[in-house]
């Protein structure tokens, strides 16, 4: 039986082809130990220094939280990835800009507002896209209290669209992102009085829309 | 209806959720940003990024203050060598018509010292449009223009001018 096994292996032809499992390049740069024990100043003068992999490592560290603040400003999938890549592409090409007086997240948030508000202001969607639209899902435990949560979810993307730049940024980055006043005023380059005002009107408005 | 509070409306706020993408989407993303970021050329601090407002603003008045003393002596220099040229030959007429009788020196001269100092100050584009400046001819044209009394009040001047000259 074993002979025979071994007359079969033997007998097997061989594929002129190998198959090489290969990690992408971001995610082995992300993985080098010597980086990854690099702090964020560290990091930043590495990428100032030629080493391009270490930006790779810092993507790995801020895109979730650059992809949700890019999301609540668009409200869809497509759009908040494109204005992901746009910000961090920003951020490495203003990269000697950084000089470490806030936490390079700050800075990337930074970024990723000014780069929101820009898209927003230049490109207002007529209509709201399909998948951001409220559907019933027949496998739902709750098919008719799904769809209420997702037309509610609609009307506060409306609601908050509808805010002037400011108090749209405020919103977000404060009930969304947990993001204290000091933290929002060096965001938005405005003292902690205004993110308060800002906050307090954009409150008010969003009752009038909501009620 | 009752008012929506802060408090519920930030609930509701925070209950509209983002869909969490795919687990694939965030390295497609990494991948995204890393071959954009390969396209772009690397960045690298300038050399006056490290310079602070302080260094700055120094560097700039240090820069200033040069270029006013430098504008200041450029504009001193043709009045001063006049001046000089002048006074040079004011001795050298002196010294002829008095033969060996000297001049008190002009930089000793408080009125003529606050002269130069007035005349350093006034441009000389600016004292030509404003007539003061002496072209060739101009005197001949001066007292050709004059009365016959004013001419002969003239001659009377330098006749006596030119005896006191003697004198000394």
């Amino acid at each position: 039986m074993a002979t025979n096994f071994s007359r079969v292996l033997s007998n097997t032809v061989r594929p002129d082809w190998t198959l090489k499992v290969v990690q992408p390049k971001a995610e082995a740069a992300a993985s080098d130990p010597a980086l990854a024990e690099l702090d964020e100043g560290q990091l930043v003068a590495a990428c100032l220094a030629g080493r391009r992999e270490a930006f790779d490592l810092i993507v790995e560290r801020h895109r979730r939280s650059v992809y949700l603040l890019c999301y609540r400003f668009v409200g869809n999938h497509e759009d908040a990835s494109d204005l992901s890549q746009d910000v961090f592409v920003r951020a490495y090409k203003g990269l000697q800009r950084f000089r470490g007086q806030s936490s390079l997240g700050t800075w990337i948030y930074r970024i990723g507002v000014n780069v929101c508000l820009n898209r927003v202001s230049a490109k207002r969607p007529a209509t709201e896209p399909i998948d951001a639209r409220p559907h019933l899902d027949q496998h739902a435990v709750d098919p008719a209290a799904e769809l209420l949560k997702g037309e509610r979810a609609s009307q506060v993307r409306e609601a908050i669209s509808q805010l002037p730049r400011k108090q749209r940024a405020t919103v977000i980055l404060r009930v969304y992102h947990e993001l204290s006043h000091e933290e929002i005023a060096g965001i938005l380059g405005s003292s902690v009085g205004a993110v308060k005002a800002n906050f307090f009107h954009a409150l008010a408005n969003l009752k009038r829309l909501l009620k | 209806m009752k008012p929506l509070s802060d408090e519920d409306l930030i609930a509701r706020l925070r209950a509209e959720e983002v869909p969490e993408p795919s687990p694939l989407f965030w390295e497609h993303l990494s991948q995204r940003v890393h071959d954009a970021v390969a396209a772009e050329p690397i960045p690298s601090r300038r050399w006056f990024i490290g310079l602070n407002a302080v260094w700055a603003g120094g560097a700039v008045a240090a820069i200033a203050v040069v270029l006013i003393g430098v504008s200041l002596s450029v504009r001193r220099q043709p009045v001063d060598t006049t001046s000089a040229g002048s006074a040079a030959m004011t001795q050298t007429v002196a010294t002829d018509a008095g033969a060996g009788v000297s001049l008190p020196a002009l930089d000793d001269d408080v009125s003529f010292a606050v002269m130069e100092e007035l005349a350093s100050e006034i441009d000389f584009e600016e004292a030509g449009a404003a007539g003061l400046m002496v072209s060739p001819g101009a005197a001949e044209d001066a007292v050709t223009g004059m009365s016959g009394e004013d001419q002969r009040a003239l001659v009377e001047l330098l006749q006596e001018e030119i005896k006191n000259s003697k004198s000394l």
